[in-house]
C-alpha cells in the first residue's frame, strides 16, 4: 500500500429478511446496492466496523452488508448525517460469514428441530415439554382368563387312602 | 383420534383397538392376483408403528379433496372447498381367513372370521358382518383383522394392474347420517379409494421418472360407489351395483358425511373438459383429472407438489417407503428392499400420522423397524436391529414352569356342592346313636372330620375340575371308604392359569413413554396390584399367570415379560371353608358325659336310700332306748334322706332323658371368610397412564422455537432448523480460512472473539439449512 493511498473498501448492501439466527440467510437477502467507504479518519474495527458512504437513498433501508476487504457479513444500521453522507454501524455475523465451517463441525447437539429428517421428541427427556399437569390417558386392556376347566368349585382333601 | 361419528357401529379407532390391540396393520405377504395384493394383519408385537398405516391425517391433502356435486341438469360440479379432522379409515371390514390363521379382508364374504390366538378352537365367524351394528360384537382381545392393500397401479382402461406404480386400496363402510336412510337402509357401500405417486400426468405413473430435480404428483382415485346406499346385499362378487348417488353437501371427504341422494349420473360433464380444477388453483387441493361412469367408475385427481411435498403426503399414509441412493426415486411406498441407506420411516404419534418422516440410519434405528419379525423380512427391510440384543444381554431367562405334585397321605377330590353336601350328611347320618359302636370302632374314637384336611372354594375357572377321561372314585375316609364317589382333582394339569399376553407397545416413541411420565399398573385378580417399570415392559409382550397352591388356597401372580419371569406377587383365591359346627366327636362326648351322668345320678340314688335305711334303725333304735331327742332327730334325718332320694331319682330322670335326646351332630360348615375377593373380576386389568400435551401444544411450533430434547453427536450439517448445541468442535478450518458463499470475496482467518462469538451463538441456539 502507497502513503496517502487509501484502499478502497468495498460494501455490499442487502436487505436481510431473515432470523438473525439464521446460518444460512442466503435466500433472504435483497441486494440493494454497493458503495465504498469513504476515507475512514480512525481505525475500522473487522468486527464492528463504522464507517460512513455517500448518500444513496436504496440503501437507506439495508440492515445487512459484506465488506470484501474483510470478508465478511454484517448486521448494520444506516443512518444519514449531513453533506449527504450516510453512517453506517455494523458488527459481523459470524453464523453466515463462517456457514460452511460451522456445518462441517462437530457437536453435541441438546436440542434440535430435525436431524436428518427426524422430528419430533426424542428417547431423551424434555422437561420443557409442556406436558399437561392435570390430565392424562388412561388405555385399559383386559387380559381374560383363560378359565380352567370347571367341574365343581370344592376342592376336598381328605387323608385316606 | 378423531372418531367418526358418522360411521355406524363402533368407532374405527375402537373396532381396530379394542379388538386387535393393533394400532396399525402391517403388510405380511403377497397375493398374487390380477393385482398385486399385500395382505396385513394387526400388529400383534411390541412396536405401535407399522408400515401400513392408513389415515387420513391432519394437514394432509386427503382432508382437502373435494368432492362434486350433482347440479340440477345431472351435471357433476366441484363441491365446496372443505377440510376435515384427521379420521381414520380403519373399519370393520367384511373379512376372511387364510391358512395361517390370519384375517384378511376380502370383499367377496359376507362374513368376519375371527381367530383368536389363545384358543385352538376353530374360527369365529361373525356372520354377516357388513350389517350394521354387528361390528360392535367382536368381544376378543387379540383379533388379528386382515385388510388387503392393494398395489397396483389401477388405471380401470388399459393398465389396471401396471408394475409402475402402486396403488392402494382401503376399504370403508360408511353410512348417510339422515336418519331417515338410517332406517330404512341396511347396507352401506365400500369405502374405496386408491392412491399412487407418478409424475405429473396423474395417470400413467411410473416411479422411475421421479426425482429431485423434477415435479411429482401424487394421484388419487376415489371410486364413484362410494357414496352409493343400497336397499339390496351386495352382489356376490363384492360390490355394489350403484343404485344412487350420494355428493357431498359440504364438510365432506370420502363420503364419510352429510350426503345427499341423487340417482347416479349416466355421464360426466366438467364444462365440456374431462380436466377440471374442482380444488381451485391452490396445489394443496386437488385436480379432477378424469371422471368417468362406466363398470368401472372412477374419479381421479391428482395434485402436483415437490418431491419433498410427496414424500411428506405418502408419510401422512403412514407408509414406509425407500428412495435410491442415486437421487431421490421413489421405489416402492411398500417398503420393499428398504435398507438402512434408503428406508423412509413416516412419523406416527399416538396413532396418527404426522408427514413428518426419517431418513436413512435414524429411520432403521427407530424402534418401529427394529423388530426382526416376519413382516420385517417380508418387506425386505435389511437394516440393523439394535434392539434385537436386548435377550442376548441378559441371556436366555425363559422360564420353564414345572408343575409338581405333592400330595402326600391326601386324596384330592373335586367336588361340586351336592357331592360336599353328601359327603356331610354321610359323616352325619352314618353315626346315629345304634349304630355309634361301629362309628367308635370304625375311628376308634377319632373325630372323623380330622381326617377331612381341607375345603376350600374355587370360583368358576381356578378349579381344577378336569374330569375328561376321568372315572369318579369312592370318597374315602381314613381306612373306611365311603359308597359316595367324586373326581379326583387335576391338580398336576391345573395348578396354573393363564391370562394370556399383551403386547405393551408405546404410543409416542419417545420418552413420554417411560417412567415418570407413562405408568403400567396391573391388576391381577386375588393378589392385588402391580406396578410395572415401563423400561422393562415397554416394547415387550406381558404374560400373566397364577399359580394355585389348590390344599391351601394361596396363589402367586405370576408376571412374565416375554418369556421370563420378571415379578410375583401373593394372594389367595380359594376360600376356606371351616368345619365350625358340632361334630361327630362332641357328639360321642356328650353321650359320655350324659353316661357318666347318669351314672353319678344313679349312685346319688342308691346313697339316698342307704341314708334312708340308716335314718330308720336310728329311729328304732331311738324308740327303745326311749330318748326322744334322739327319735326326733332320726325322723327328721330320714326326711332329708327322701328328700336326697327324691333329687337323686330327678337327676337318674334327667340323666337319662338327656342320654336319650342327646342330639346327633350336624356336619356344617360355615360362612366363607374372606370372600370378598370372589367379588372381583377374574380377568387382569393393565392400565397405562400417559402424558398428555397441553392442549396449545404444537409439536412443530415446539420444535422450532424450543427444540426437542436430544443427545447426538454428529456434525452440524445433519441438522436442520432450531439447533442447540452444547460441546462444540469447530472445524479447524474456522481459524485458518473463512468460508465465504462468493469466493470472489476472499478469505480471512476468524479471530478468536469471532470463535466465542460462534460458541455462544450455537450454544443460544441457531437456525441451520
Amino acid at each position: 500500500m502507497k502513503w496517502g493511498v487509501v484502499m478502497a473498501h468495498n460494501v455490499y448492501f442487502y436487505s436481510c429478511s431473515c432470523n438473525p439466527n439464521n446460518v444460512d440467510k442466503s435466500g433472504s437477502l435483497a441486494f440493494l446496492g454497493s458503495s465504498q467507504i469513504l476515507r475512514p479518519t480512525h481505525q475500522i474495527n473487522v468486527l464492528t466496523p463504522a464507517f460512513s458512504i455517500d448518500y444513496n437513498g436504496t440503501l437507506v433501508n439495508a440492515n445487512y452488508c459484506y465488506i470484501d476487504t474483510f470478508g465478511r457479513w454484517y448486521f448494520c444500521t444506516v443512518s444519514t448525517d449531513t453533506a449527504q453522507r450516510m453512517a453506517i454501524n455494523a458488527s459481523v455475523d459470524v453464523l453466515y460469514t463462517y456457514k460452511s465451517a460451522i456445518l462441517s463441525s462437530g457437536a453435541t447437539v441438546i436440542r434440535r428441530e430435525n436431524y436428518n429428517g427426524s422430528t419430533g421428541c426424542t428417547y431423551v427427556p424434555d422437561k420443557k415439554l409442556p406436558l399437561d399437569p392435570c390430565r392424562s390417558k388412561f388405555d385399559g386392556y383386559r387380559l381374560s382368563l383363560i378359565a380352567n376347566t370347571n367341574y365343581g368349585n370344592y376342592f376336598v382333601a381328605i387323608n385316606g387312602g | 383420534m378423531e372418531l367418526n361419528t358418522e360411521i355406524w357401529g363402533d368407532s374405527s379407532h375402537q373396532v381396530l383397538q379394542s379388538n386387535t390391540n393393533s394400532n396399525h396393520i402391517a403388510v405380511s405377504d403377497i397375493i398374487p392376483d390380477i393385482y398385486t395384493y399385500y395382505d396385513t394383519y394387526g400388529m400383534d408385537e411390541p412396536i405401535d408403528n407399522s408400515i401400513a398405516l392408513w389415515q387420513i391425517a391432519d394437514n394432509s391433502w386427503f382432508n382437502k379433496v373435494l368432492w362434486l356435486r350433482r347440479d340440477s341438469n345431472n351435471v357433476i360440479q366441484k363441491a365446496e372447498t372443505t377440510t376435515i379432522n384427521a379420521k381414520s379409515l380403519w373399519l370393520c371390514v367384511p373379512v376372511t381367513y387364510d391358512t395361517n390363521h390370519n384375517i384378511h379382508f376380502n370383499p367377496s364374504q359376507y362374513q368376519c372370521n375371527l381367530w383368536d390366538p389363545d384358543s385352538t378352537s376353530t374360527y369365529y365367524v361373525q356372520p354377516n358382518t357388513n350389517l350394521r351394528g354387528i361390528v360392535t360384537g367382536f368381544n376378543y382381545n387379540r383379533l388379528q383383522l386382515r385388510v388387503t392393500v392393494r398395489c397396483a397401479l389401477f388405471d380401470p382402461d388399459t393398465k389396471e394392474h401396471a408394475s409402475s406404480g402402486s396403488t392402494i386400496s382401503v376399504y370403508d363402510y360408511f353410512h348417510a347420517s339422515d336418519p331417515q336412510d338410517r332406517a330404512y337402509k341396511d347396507y352401506y357401500a365400500l369405502e374405496a379409494f386408491n392412491i399412487f405417486v407418478g409424475t405429473n400426468d396423474g395417470i400413467d405413473q411410473t416411479y422411475e421418472t421421479i426425482s429431485l430435480n423434477n415435479p411429482k404428483s401424487i394421484s388419487a382415485r376415489g371410486r364413484l360407489y362410494t357414496n352409493t346406499m343400497y336397499n339390496t346385499p351386495p352382489t356376490t362378487d363384492g360390490y355394489y351395483k350403484p343404485e344412487y348417488l350420494y355428493y357431498c353437501q359440504n364438510n365432506s371427504v370420502f363420503g364419510l358425511s352429510r350426503t345427499q341422494k341423487t340417482t347416479i349420473p349416466q355421464q360426466a360433464v366438467f364444462g365440456g373438459n374431462t380436466s377440471y380444477y374442482i380444488g381451485g388453483f391452490d396445489s394443496q387441493y386437488w385436480e379432477l383429472d378424469e371422471f368417468r361412469v362406466s363398470s368401472t367408475d372412477y374419479i381421479a385427481t391428482r395434485c402436483t407438489a415437490s418431491y419433498e411435498e410427496v414424500l411428506k403426503q405418502l408419510a401422512y399414509f403412514g407408509l414406509w417407503f425407500n428412495e435410491t441412493d442415486t437421487g431421490g426415486t421413489i421405489r416402492n411406498i411398500i417398503g420393499e428392499g428398504c435398507t438402512d441407506d434408503n428406508v423412509i420411516l413416516p412419523e406416527i404419534i399416538g396413532g396418527r400420522t404426522t408427514g413428518n418422516f426419517k431418513r436413512g440410519e435414524a429411520a432403521g434405528a427407530d424402534p418401529q423397524a427394529t423388530w426382526g419379525n416376519t413382516w420385517r423380512e417380508n418387506v425386505g427391510y435389511t437394516g440393523d436391529k439394535p434392539y434385537s440384543g436386548d435377550s442376548g444381554d441378559t441371556g436366555d431367562l425363559s422360564t420353564v414352569f414345572h408343575r409338581p405334585v405333592l400330595s402326600g397321605s391326601c386324596i384330592y377330590y373335586n367336588m361340586i356342592t351336592t357331592e360336599l353336601k353328601q359327603l356331610i350328611n354321610a359323616i352325619n347320618s352314618g353315626y346315629q346313636p345304634a349304630d355309634n359302636d361301629q362309628f367308635i370302632l370304625d375311628f376308634k374314637g377319632v373325630n372323623p372330620a380330622d381326617y377331612i384336611s381341607s375345603i376350600i372354594y374355587y370360583p368358576e375357572g381356578f378349579t381344577c375340575g378336569n374330569v375328561e377321561n376321568q372315572v369318579a372314585i369312592p370318597i374315602k375316609i381314613g381306612a373306611l371308604e365311603l359308597t359316595l364317589t367324586s373326581y379326583e382333582a387335576d391338580i398336576s394339569n391345573q395348578n396354573i392359569v393363564s391370562f394370556g399376553t399383551l403386547p405393551i407397545r408405546p404410543y409416542y416413541h419417545d420418552f413420554r413413554d417411560y417412567a415418570p411420565y407413562t405408568t403400567i399398573d396391573l391388576y391381577i385378580p386375588f393378589c392385588g396390584n402391580v406396578e410395572l417399570d415401563p423400561a422393562v415392559f415397554m416394547g415387550h409382550t406381558l404374560q400373566v399367570y397364577l399359580f394355585i397352591d389348590f390344599p391351601t388356597g394361596n396363589c402367586t401372580g405370576v408376571v412374565m415379560r416375554d418369556a421370563m419371569v420378571y415379578d410375583t406377587i401373593s394372594g389367595s383365591c380359594g376360600v376356606s371353608i371351616p368345619l365350625t359346627a358340632q361334630n361327630v366327636g362332641s357328639y360321642q362326648n356328650a353321650i359320655k358325659s350324659a353316661e357318666i351322668a347318669l351314672k353319678q345320678a344313679e349312685i346319688q340314688r342308691k346313697t339316698a336310700w342307704l341314708s334312708i335305711a340308716g335314718s330308720g334303725l336310728a329311729v328304732v333304735g331311738g324308740a327303745v332306748s326311749g330318748n326322744p331327742l334322739a327319735v326326733v332327730g332320726g325322723i327328721a334325718g330320714m326326711l332329708g334322706s327322701v328328700n336326697s332320694l327324691e333329687r337323686a331319682e330327678l337327676s337318674v330322670k334327667a340323666a337319662e332323658y338327656q342320654l336319650e335326646h342327646i342330639a346327633p351332630s350336624v356336619r356344617s360348615v360355615s360362612a366363607a371368610s374372606p370372600a370378598n375377593a370372589l367379588c372381583m373380576d377374574y380377568d387382569c386389568h393393565l392400565l397405562i397412564k400417559r402424558p398428555v400435551d397441553t392442549d396449545d401444544y404444537d409439536s412443530i411450533i415446539y420444535g422450532s422455537t424450543v427444540g426437542n430434547a436430544c443427545c447426538i453427536n454428529d456434525y452440524l450439517s445433519a441438522f436442520h432448523g432450531l439447533t442447540v448445541c452444547s460441546n462444540i468442535y469447530l472445524n479447524g478450518a474456522i481459524s485458518d480460512y473463512i468460508s465465504i458463499d462468493d469466493a470472489t470475496f476472499g478469505g480471512n482467518s476468524a479471530t478468536a472473539q469471532e470463535i466465542a462469538l460462534i460458541n455462544q451463538a450455537l450454544e443460544n441456539g441457531v437456525y441451520l439449512p
